[in-house]
């Protein structure tokens, strides 16, 4: 059986974390084939003509770890080995790379097409949550 | 004497107090100083108020300024993230050694460098190659161009000092998914073109019939995109690619010239994933063009394949056929790359692969075996062991070439 059922869970209701945009974009859920081709850099711009620009976090964080396992279903590692690959066939780089939920926040609050995710809990009010759906 | 003495008394007592007016005293001057210290307290009190007071106003003005640097520095990450000029590249050095007249060589095989940028709907990607292969006898016959799968006709460039090349260099628009436009000189859309890059590959050399089948690069248009429907976690997807080009680029700048050019394309299906499959795609090209022969006429050249890549767990399989045909004479070749990836780091791969091809008088059955050693993204040691079986073909005359041999070869690879 290869097909796996689609499932829909608020962001809020995530355990390990949410997906956060700013707070102006009019994006309210994405599925999770979208969020992935924005992780890999795949989708460049959002529908209201805005750059997107993800933002991760450091390769050893456990919530890049989960974000990774559940979203991409390949380990930190394979994701590496990816971007390693389309960095010579497609010339693209793997997003930035930020180490704290402040940082990633205050990224996201300063930068219109933002996307990042932060542990469930730690966002605040001055970012959007995405409801992500289909997530595994 | 008595007398003076009552008299003294007398006097004391008149300019001293009694007790009682004493202990009122006491109380009065107690009451005061509870009073003062009251005073004192309730000033002490204000004076932490106001030194507070003091501490808060610096620490807004300490906040507003953090928060300005911040806002810059976010500024400054955002410029940079659409602005920077990535540069990277790889370096791969290999060691073959096998029972033809070759000697055993250390190859600088390749030191490519990558320039990339993208701006917005605008990606801009270009790849200069430095190959400084030994240019032996075999290697320059049988090899035929190493990586780039081209011929290089007998007796030109064996100074050994290599060649810089221009392997990439292409412009892309992406309009959206469904519609991106290429331009440029680019790689055929064959997976193993695509992903042939010492970085990607776990063997140390390319499939043999890579060398005869489709051409490995090409300069052009090139239309792409995708339709994908939702499906769970995952998503069925139709990969399309069309391509209009120069015939037989590849080191024949007189072909680029003529008017006759090539198409192709390609249609690859994504199945949709979950649970331990992680990959199941399947693929079919078509490529129609010219090519020049050794008098520089152009004849007709097609070439049609089929391939797929399977990934279940830590098991991967890679397959391609392909078959051509050019003056009446059919090619064709394949491989079959079973592959498993033992820990992280590890993997371990069987590779059978054949070539058969009047054009060049080659007619090769392959078995290789190896492991690939990976300790961290960018890096990887190879070593493999390969067994050659030339086939009994009428086109085969020479006994030397008929007889089946084996080989070694190792690489280390750095992307940088």
């Amino acid at each position: 059986m290869l097909l796996v059922g689609s499932i829909s869970l608020p962001a809020a209701a995530l355990p390990g974390f949410v997906v956060v945009v700013h707070k102006e974009n009019p994006v309210a859920s994405l599925p999770v084939t979208e969020l992935q081709r924005v992780f890999r850099k795949q989708t460049r711009m959002w529908p209201h003509g805005e750059a997107v620009v993800p933002v991760d976090w450091d390769a050893t964080s456990d919530v890049r770890q989960e974000f990774s396992r559940r979203v991409f279903d390949r380990s930190v590692r394979e994701m590496a080995e990816f971007w390693v690959q389309q960095n010579i066939t497609q010339g693209l780089t793997p997003p930035s790379t930020l180490k704290s939920t402040r940082a990633i926040l205050r990224f996201v609050v300063s930068v219109p097409g933002a996307i990042a995710y932060v542990p469930a809990g730690e966002e605040d009010d001055t970012v959007k949550k995405l409801d992500i759906k289909g997530l595994r | 004497m008595k007398r003076s003495l009552w008299l003294v008394v007398a006097a004391m007592c008149a300019v001293s107090q009694p007790a009682w007016a004493q202990q009122d005293d006491v109380a009065r001057l107690r009451a005061e100083l509870q009073r003062q210290q009251e005073v004192i307290g309730q000033l002490l009190k204000r004076l932490d108020e106001v030194e507070k007071k003091q501490a808060l106003t610096a620490t807004s003005e300490e906040v507003k300024a953090e928060a300005e640097t911040q806002q810059e520095a976010v500024e400054s990450v955002r410029e940079s993230l659409l602005s920077r000029v990535n540069l990277n590249g790889y370096y791969n050095f290999r060691f073959a050694a096998d029972e033809s007249p070759a000697p055993a060589s250390f190859q600088q095989h390749h030191l490519g460098l990558l320039l990339g940028k993208q701006l917005k709907k605008f990606n801009f990607h270009m790849e200069l190659e430095l190959q400084n292969v030994p240019h032996h006898p075999q290697i320059h016959g049988e090899e035929g161009g190493g990586e780039e799968g081209g011929e290089t006709p007998e007796g030109t460039d064996v100074s050994g000092e290599g060649q810089v090349a221009v392997e990439n260099a292409w412009m892309e628009y992406a309009h959206n998914r469904l519609l991106n436009v290429r331009v440029g000189k680019q790689l055929s859309p064959q997976y193993w073109w695509q992903n042939h890059y010492p970085n990607l590959t776990l063997s140390t050399d390319q499939p043999i019939y890579l060398r005869e089948l489709f051409p490995p690069e090409l300069v052009g248009l090139m239309v792409h995109g995708t339709a994908a429907k939702p499906s769970g976690g995952s998503e069925l997807a139709l990969n399309y690619k069309f391509y209009l080009s120069n015939n037989q680029f590849e080191g024949n700048s007189q072909a680029d010239l003529r008017d006759a050019k090539s198409w192709g394309g390609r249609v690859q299906v994504r199945l949709p994933t979950g649970g331990r499959l992680k990959r199941f795609d399947v693929a079919g090209d078509l490529y129609r063009g010219r090519i020049a022969l050794v008098t520089q006429e152009l004849v007709e050249d097609h070439v049609y394949g089929v391939e797929s890549q399977i990934e279940v767990d830590r098991f991967q399989l890679q397959a391609e056929y392909a078959r051509g045909r050019t003056l009446g004479e059919t090619r064709y070749g394949y491989y079959v790359q079973p592959a498993l990836r033992v820990t992280d780091t590890w993997t371990t791969f069987y590779r059978i692969e054949q070539l058969d091809s009047p054009r060049i008088q080659r007619a090769e059955l392959r078995h290789l075996a190896g492991l690939n050693f990976r300790p961290y993204a960018q890096i990887a040691l190879k070593a493999e062991y390969y067994r050659g079986v030339p086939q009994q073909r009428s086109f085969i005359e020479s006994e030397e070439d008929r007889r089946p041999f084996n080989g070694f070869a190792a690489a280390a690879v750095f992307f940088f």
